[in-house]
Order: structure tokens, then sequence, then C-alpha cells
């Protein structure tokens, strides 16, 4: 007789898609909770070294970020309330611009999403905790500094930096002392990403549960695998882009100084060889929340999980050969447009196929519309704007007419705020129950994402009619003609930004609270390890090896 | 009759698995640097992407000698024999049942403590509290049993 017991933890009854696991019931395999085995106060969350407490900590943290963003985005719009310069001169807007984009892409979206990770991967593959605990902790840590470089730069000599988020030279070797002070912040939240990006991996391929393989694994786990190769793969090249520049700015190189034989348009093909996959990695974990979303809410498997996930990889793979659709304008030969072009127009098959299997998982399913759900279905219609109008900007000749115009604004707003952002919601709605141990409010919920749904529309689709009508970006003035869609775009921003301020204060604190016990398996049709714990899940899971059959 | 614990992490890779999650790591970082450095002069790339190669080396040296480490009790008629294989150093302690104490662990970082005659071997090491215990229990049972029937 031999009995063989492994390092992490343990559990039961599980039935993802391709296989079942057996186990002890979830909720009394944890009754005992270890709550005084873990430092409280302060120290808890200083030296965390819990992948729960990590990513609530990454999910506040984002949150915060989040609302910086937001602030910025608002007095971008009061600015453009009205034609003329009303309240901030134009260098003041720029940074406003600059400083909104930088606090989002890698302040508030890359965070969430990997607060999401922290919180679901272990619990989706049935791990106790993420591989490398301590780096976890020093990883979330390296944040918040890097935050206050980036904050704190507005009141350095000179502002903040006003080069727009991509810091193109050779505006971006002009500026004031700001401008290194986001170099810094970039470099550091880049060394945190990767540092992420090596845990994830690790905590994905190595620790899964027995008998669960790859092609078993939940499809959040495959879309943020193949999101932290991408990382991995394109954080050197913009710590490599801002090294460079900073050395122009102090060191005398010159990388992107034209008048040193050097070539800023190098930049741009730098730049924007990390930036395309950045969208992906700011939509693919997206992707991978409505895959867990939508399969539950319809009480069927996922439709073509296979097809997912290599859709997932070639979206991947496609993102490292469309860089240069962002720089049409820069000149480049017809057979190099023509390639760009091209391969960006294929990325529309992949991404395809995951909006038909989302929909074909929803045919003929038991729907419910639960908040969860609502925003996943938001998201599938915002986002295929987002995807539509993203085809349209890869023929070349229509962007070379509209670069650098709203429409290009309007574009990446449906992918990043009704695309990333949607997700985000619909994660949290999803798992916040897992999280907290409480149902939030469902009607607060509803009215959250239809208030949610109206105004990011009313915001962001007359931008396409601005940008086709000639308003360029990062311009504080316009032509008075532009006047009546702009006042409605920034009444309408506001009314997102309340909204977002209600989801905090009416439903993210009051969730948090109290409210009525959530089970521990929260919804009818969910399948996975994480319902196998109690809610909310404990402070150790998994103490019990769960086996996926 | 011979009654045997194994303990040891979860590892859902091969050791040459997971050298090859590593090296396609590798492959797609120096793919995206290496035309920079070679095409566009952009060398500094190719130098982040070499320490970043580097720092992911170090933190998965670390886990993978660790990724086999695993305790290996058995009893026999013999005695309890213990193995322990840490980082790629292996222990073995051979026991007389009839002296064994087993002390079960007192809090959620403590170990199981096995001694007997002055020989004292902590195990449980790599898996968690609820498994040390379950161990230390059956562990003890059967030692109970065995000096039982001896009697």
């Amino acid at each position: 007789m031999s009995n063989t017991v492994s390092g992490d933890p343990l559990d039961p009854p599980h039935d993802r898609k391709h296989g079942p696991v057996h186990g002890p019931a979830g909720g009394d395999a944890h009754a005992h909770d270890h709550a005084h085995d873990h430092p409280h106060g302060v120290r808890r969350w200083l030296m965390a070294t819990n992948h729960k407490d990590i990513g609530t900590l990454y999910l506040w943290f984002s949150l915060a970020m989040f609302m910086l963003g937001g602030v910025l985005a608002l007095l971008i719009r009061v600015e453009l309330f009205q034609p003329g310069l009303q309240f901030v001169q134009p260098e003041v807007y720029n940074q406003f611009v600059t400083m909104h984009g930088l606090v989002m892409v890698f302040g508030a979206i890359m965070p969430a999403f990997v607060g999401f990770a922290n919180w679901m991967i272990p619990l989706q593959v049935g791990a106790s905790d993420m591989a490398f605990a301590r780096m976890n902790n020093f990883s979330f840590w390296l944040l918040p500094p890097a935050a206050i470089l980036l904050s704190a730069s507005f009141f350095s000599a000179g502002g903040a930096t006003a080069a727009g988020w991509t810091l193109y030279p050779p505006l971006s070797t002009q500026m004031g002392i700001g401008m290194d002070m986001a170099i810094f912040a970039v470099h550091i939240m880049g060394a945190s990403s990767i540092m992420g990006a090596i845990n994830i991996i690790t905590t994905i391929l190595n620790m899964r549960a027995p008998g669960m393989t790859l092609m078993k694994m939940p499809m959040f786990c495959w879309t943020w695998l193949i999101t932290a190769y991408l990382l991995i793969a394109v954080m050197p090249v913009l710590a490599g882009a801002i090294t460079m520049m900073l050395t122009d700015r102090h060191f005398g190189t010159a990388f992107f100084n034209a008048a040193g034989g050097g070539d800023p348009v190098m930049y741009q093909h730098i730049f924007w060889f990390f930036g395309h996959p950045e969208v992906y990695i700011m939509i693919l974990p997206a992707f991978g929340i409505i895959s867990e979303i939508i399969p539950t809410f319809s009480r069927k498997p996922l439709f073509g999980y296979a097809s997912m996930v290599y859709a997932t990889g070639s979206i991947a793979i496609l993102s490292f050969i469309v860089w240069a659709h962002h720089m049409f304008t820069t000149g480049m030969p017809v057979t190099g447009q023509l390639f760009f072009m091209y391969a960006t127009m294929l990325i529309a098959v992949p991404t395809g196929v995951k909006v038909f299997n989302w929909i074909a998982t929803m045919w003929k399913g038991s729907l419910s519309l639960e908040t969860p759900m609502l925003w996943a279905v938001g998201f599938i219609w915002v986002f295929t704007i987002g995807g539509f109008s993203g085809l349209i900007l890869a023929v070349s000749p229509i962007d070379i007419q509209v670069h650098d115009t709203y429409y290009v604004v309007a574009h990446f707003h449906y992918v990043l705020v009704a695309g990333s952002l949607f997700a985000i919601f619909a994660g949290f709605y999803y798992w916040a129950p897992k999280w907290t141990g409480f149902m939030y409010n469902e009607t607060r919920g509803k009215l959250h994402f239809w208030s949610s749904l109206l105004w990011v529309n009313v915001t962001f689709f007359p931008m396409h009619f601005l940008g086709l009508a000639g308003m360029p970006r990062r311009y504080a003035d316009y032509p008075a003609q532009f006047t009546d869609f702009n006042m409605l775009v920034s009444v309408s921003a506001f009314m997102f930004g309340l909204t977002q301020v209600y989801f905090v204060l009416f439903v993210v604190i009051p969730a948090i609270r109290g409210g009525r016990k959530a089970t521990a398996h929260v919804w009818e049709g969910a399948q996975g390890l994480e319902w196998t714990v109690p809610s909310p899940a404990p402070f150790h899971t998994f103490e019990v090896q769960p086996i996926v059959k | 009759m011979q009654q045997e614990w194994m303990m040891r992490r979860n590892c859902a890779l091969t050791p040459r698995q997971f050298v090859m999650a590593y090296a396609l790591l590798c492959g797609l970082s120096l793919l995206a640097a290496l035309p920079f450095a070679v095409v566009g002069g952009a060398w500094v790339v190719l130098v982040y992407a070499v320490v970043e190669m580097a720092v992911a080396a170090a933190v998965f040296l670390h886990h993978a000698r660790h990724a086999t480490d695993r305790e290996h009790i058995a009893l026999t008629d013999s005695g309890l024999l213990i193995k322990s294989i840490d980082g790629g150093t292996a222990r073995q302690v051979l026991l007389e049942p009839c002296w064994v104490k087993v002390t079960p662990p007192a809090n959620a970082r403590a170990l199981v403590a096995v001694e007997a005659r002055g020989v004292k071997v902590c195990i449980g090491r790599h898996v968690s509290e609820a498994a040390r215990r379950r161990v230390a229990l059956e562990l003890r049972r059967e030692l109970q049993g065995r000096s039982l029937v001896a009697r």
C-alpha cells in the first residue's frame, strides 16, 4: 500500500468542460481557514505572499489608477467642451492627454488583469499559490513607486511629459525632467510586468493539478499564458526604446536624433513593435474572462474550445507582424503598406473565430442575464464595433486619411474601454462573490451596466464622425464646426465617469461590507475548480490536491 | 507488509518540458530583439532581452532545482526508512519502529518530527499543513499497529 501526497493543496468535485475532477466536497475541506496563521494589519499587505492578498492589492491599485486616469480624461473633456482655450494652456492639455494614456495603460488596465490573474489562476489550476510568492510581492510593490513617479512629474519643472503615451522623439527628447520621471516609471512598471509574467508562466505550466492537461485548462489561464509570453517578448523592446531615448536626452547619443545621424522613425518602429502586442496584452485576458462567463450563463460548454486556444495563439503571433500599420503616414514602400495592411486584416480571422464561438456558445443555451452576462454580451457588441473600426483603419489609404484624427481615438477607446474595461467589470461581477463571500446587489449591477453601455457609446461613437470630418487628436482647440459633437461627448464622458463613481460607492463597497452570503458554487452553470472552494475563498486553498479527470 | 508515503511538490511538467518552455521564451524574446540589434542598430533592446532571459533562467533554475524534491517514508519489516531529496542532495535515515515517536506539527509552519533514540528527522516541508497532519496521524497509527502485533 502506498500514499502519495502532493505539495499543492487539495480539493473537490469539478467538471470543467473537458474534465471532471474528484475529491472531497469543497466547503468541508476548507472549514478550517487558518485565519490565525497569517499576519494581520499593515504587515499582511506589505509582506503579502498570498496570491489572494496580492491579487486584491493589484485590483485596488488599478482602481486608484482608473480614478486618476479618469479625472485626467474629464479634464481633457472639460477643455474640449467648447472651442477655444477655456481652462488650460495647450502644453498642460498635452500633459493631461499623455498622462491619461500612460496611467490607463500601465497603471490601470494591465495591473487590473494581473490582479485577476493573481486571484484566479491558482484557484483555476488547483495550486495553493503562485510559483514565486515573494517575487509576486515584489512585482506588486514596484508599482506604487512607479505611480508616484508618474503622478509627481506634474509638479516637476516643466510639468509632466507631454509627448503622447507613445513618447515619440523629437518631442520626447526636448521635454523637461517630467519625461525622465516617466521613463523611470515605465521601466519600473515593465520590470514588474516581466516578473509577473514569469510567475504566471511557471504557475500555469508547472503547478496545474494532476490530470489538468493544457487542453483542459480554463480559457482564462490559456489567454493569460499566451499574454505572459507576449509580455516577456516585448517588454525588453520597450525598455530598449526608452533607454535609448534617455541616453539621447542626457548622454550624447543620437539613436533618434536625425542631426546626429540617428532616425526618429526608428523609434516608432521599435515602439510599435512593443505597442501592438501591448494592445493584445490588454485584450487577451479580457477574451479569457468573457470565455469563462458566456458558457456559465448559457449553461453550455464553450463552443470550439480548441479553436479558441488556437485563435488566441494566432492573434498573439500575428501581433508581431503588424506594427507598422500605426505608421502608414511616415512613408513606406507600397509593398510594405500592402504587407502590413493584409497582415492586419488577417487578425480579423482568429478574432472572428472567437466572436462566432461566443455566439455559438449562447445559441440554444439556457441563457440568463445576470450582471456578469450582461457585461459579457455588451462586451461582444461594443468590442466588435472597435474591432471593425480597426479593420477599416488597417486599410492603408483610409488610414492615411484619418491618421491622428478622432476616428483613431474612437477606435482604440472602443477596444480598451468598451473592450478591456467591460471585461474587467464582467470579471468583477462574476468572481467578486468568490472574493468577498457576499453577493453584490443585482439591481445596482444592472443599473451600472446599462448606464455604462449608454454613456460609453454616446461618448465614443460620435468621435468616429469627428474624426471622419477631420478633427485631429492631441489638440486643445478645434474649429467651431465640431462644437456640437464635442459638447455631447463631454457631457456623456462625465455621465460615464459618474456611473463609475456609483459603481465604487454603491456596488463595490457594499459588496465588500456585507450582503447576501454567497455559496461556494455561486453560479448554477459555472464549471471549474474555483467554484469548489467556499466563498469567500479561504486564505489557504487546495490543501488537498484536486485531481482532474 | 510495506507501508509507504511519498510527499512531493506537484509538478505538471517534466524537466525536459520545462526546458522547452524556457527555450520558447528565449526564442521569442531573441527573435524580437535580434533584428533590432542587427538591422536597426538598436543593440540596447538585445541587452535588455539578454538580461531578461538571464533573470528568467535564474528564477527557473531556482524553481527547477527543487522541483523534484521529495520525501519518501517506508515502513518495512526492517525499519522505518526516511529518504529525502532536497535540491539534488539525497539523505536517508533508518529508524527502529519500536522506538519511533511521531510529533504532529504544532502550528501551520511546523514540520512533522520523527525521532528515535536521539535521531530526529523533520518531514513534510513540501506539503501543506493538512497533508502533514494526515501523514503524521497515519504514520502513528501504523507504528502503533505494528507494535501491538509485535507484542
